[in-house]
């Protein structure tokens, strides 16, 4: 709910004097209404980025050219001085994920989600400048201090926003299209250190494994009226907390036996599937490319 | 995987002792040996030594004192005798949670046989072989979180099936399975010990043992306190009580059985509710004739 009123708020302040009033209104009304029934309405508790990635279609390109293209887009999306530029990517990685790549909209705006609410928070306080008096297109006075948004923090912001929103598309849909063993191997291949890549991955799997545990723990104190009123909530989510803590530790430990049980020494290896890298998959690639290259240029 | 069904000595251990943080004797002078293909329960009350003892065997944690036999070659601390001795002892943790690691089926089952340094094409071959082998082929690409328990229980058999271990140890294999699916394990385990596999189960269910081990060993404060054929050990109400077990049912009505007839004694014992019916049958018409 707070998200979704400071994400109005923030659209309000980025597009004052910019669009129409109807037309701002509507877009503020309809991304927090997104982002508000978009928290309250989930298919499932969470989504597995892994698991969405082991159905898509784009899983049977060749990883190394696709995240190569990905990380190249990425790079062009936060180097470019053209908001067009974030604004065409999220629009190609969409199309990429859900039509190309067969995974289901609420899933890929789920997960797209949580990083668009985090953009937008924070992105008040690129917007807002603390002034003594009042200036720019939007002034707010609060004890005497004068919040403002001028014209040239609503062009920067607006950047920053697509900038960012165009590199995190790419970032999520090579986490929606390349299993997690594929993504390794490739940054094996570029030579990265075995140790981050182990926390990597560890860090990664135990990210799924606790949040079901939390919600499991959640459902059990939910169950015996532990969250029945603001006061015995914050109780229960401190113990919750605390035990989520405990029982990671002994988890953890368990596990490391386990691999060590499968003569684990160094390194995190699973299968990979190999694909072979097709003509017609580095032509659409460069031509995705170099279309983001012409949008930025131009 | 057609090899008849060898009963040479596989792995022994001599005396060893195991104290947690220098405090908790866990394991005090065990000495037990396994033969290849045959079917072992160790049965034990909580805090018995039965996890511990399985650690020690499969080498995740080294004994204070006593020695550890592969094949009648004494396992030394080098790190080759180590991966030898890991790679020849499987053992299957309790919770398919705490030993899945990979966000795939195929990934987790070939997280072991990359650890033993195979080729890709022989770490292929032995998924493969290994989803065969669990009947979980059609789970091939699946996230194993999201697997039901015994389909779990499956993969955590198949990961160690694919290392071509000569010995599995099981800690509780039929713990939060229900019914149907304590069945399957029950013929995967058959079929893995008729291929030459020691299968080793540490359990409280005693029925489930009752009905595959054919050699039952009983844990009690970190030593062992029997080690003879199931109708042996389920006969002795001493051992029972000292290890905080119960009969098995089906055991404990074979008995009665016995106790009214006699002549029943010299009979195999029977495993299944089918050959106890069987059996019972047969004093029935004895009876009536």
């Amino acid at each position: 709910m707070i998200t979704a009123l400071l994400s109005l708020a923030f659209i309000w302040c980025l597009f004052y004097e910019r669009l129409p009033v109807p037309v701002l209104a509507l877009a503020g009304i309809s991304l927090a209404l997104f982002l508000y029934l978009n928290n309250r309405h989930k298919h499932t508790e969470f989504i597995s980025i892994d698991v969405v990635a082991q159905f898509s279609r784009l899983k049977t390109v060749n990883a190394t050219l696709k995240i190569v293209t990905l990380l190249a887009l990425m790079i062009v999306s936060v180097a470019s001085r053209n908001a067009y530029t974030g604004l065409f990517l999220v629009l190609a990685m969409l199309v990429l994920a859900v039509f190309v790549g067969g995974i289901k909209l609420h899933e890929y705006i789920q997960i797209l989600a949580l990083p668009v609410s985090f953009l937008l928070i924070g992105g008040l306080a690129l917007l807002f400048e603390v002034r003594p008096e009042a200036a720019g297109v939007l002034g707010f006075n609060v004890f005497g201090l004068w919040f403002t948004v001028s014209a040239e923090a609503q062009l920067s912001t607006a950047l920053v926003i697509a900038r960012s929103l165009g590199a995190i598309s790419c970032l999520i849909v090579i986490g929606m299209s390349t299993p997690m063993p594929e993504i390794i191997a490739v940054l094996r291949r570029f030579r990265c250190p075995e140790l981050i890549i182990d926390l990597m991955y560890l860090i990664y799997r135990y990210i799924f494994i606790l949040l079901a545990l939390y919600h499991e723990m959640n459902a059990a104190a939910k169950s015996r009226l532990g969250l029945k009123d603001y006061r015995t909530s914050l109780r229960t989510t401190a113990r919750v907390y605390s035990n989520l803590l405990a029982r990671s530790h002994h988890f953890a430990s368990q596990n490391f036996d386990a691999m060590e049980s499968r003569c684990f020494d160094q390194g995190i290896r699973f299968l990979e599937q190999r694909n072979n890298v097709r003509a017609y998959q580095v032509a659409v690639s460069v031509a995705l490319l170099l279309v983001t290259l012409a949008i930025t240029i131009v | 995987m057609t090899e008849p069904k060898e009963q040479s000595e596989l792995f022994r251990v001599e005396g060893i002792s195991y104290r947690y943080d220098d405090r908790y004797l866990a394991l005090n002078d065990v000495s037990l040996s396994f033969r290849a293909g045959e079917m072992v329960a160790i049965l034990g009350s909580n805090g018995a030594g039965k996890s511990t003892f399985f650690l020690c065997c499969n080498g995740v944690l080294r004994p204070q004192s006593g020695t550890i036999f592969l094949h009648g070659q004494e396992v030394s601390k080098s790190k080759k005798d180590i991966t030898r001795q890991r790679q020849a002892v499987g053992l299957v943790f309790q919770d398919p949670d705490s030993q899945i690691i990979a966000g795939s089926v195929e990934s987790e089952i070939s997280f072991g046989p990359l650890n033993l340094g195979l080729s890709n094409q022989e770490v292929e071959q032995r998924v493969e072989e290994s989803l065969e082998q669990m009947d979980i082929v059609r789970y091939r690409d699946y996230a194993p979180q999201y697997l039901s328990g015994g389909e779990k229980k499956r993969v955590s058999i198949a990961d160690i099936f694919a290392m071509h271990s000569e010995m599995i140890l099981l800690d509780e294999p039929t713990a939060s399975l229900d019914p149907k699916n304590a069945e399957a394990l029950e013929r995967i385990l058959i079929g893995l010990s008729q291929v030459g596999i020691a299968i080793v189960i540490s359990t409280h269910d005693v029925d489930f043992a009752y009905r595959v081990a054919e050699r039952v060993v009983v844990f009690a404060e970190g030593q062992v306190i029997a080690d003879a054929s199931a109708d042996q050990v389920f006969a002795s109400a001493e051992v029972l009580s000292r290890a905080g077990l119960k009969q098995p049912l089906l055991f404990a009505a074979w008995q009665i059985l016995v106790r009214e007839n006699p002549s029943l004694s010299s009979k195999p014992w029977p495993r299944t509710i089918e050959q106890f019916e069987l059996l019972a049958a047969s004093v029935n018409s004895r009876a009536a004739g």
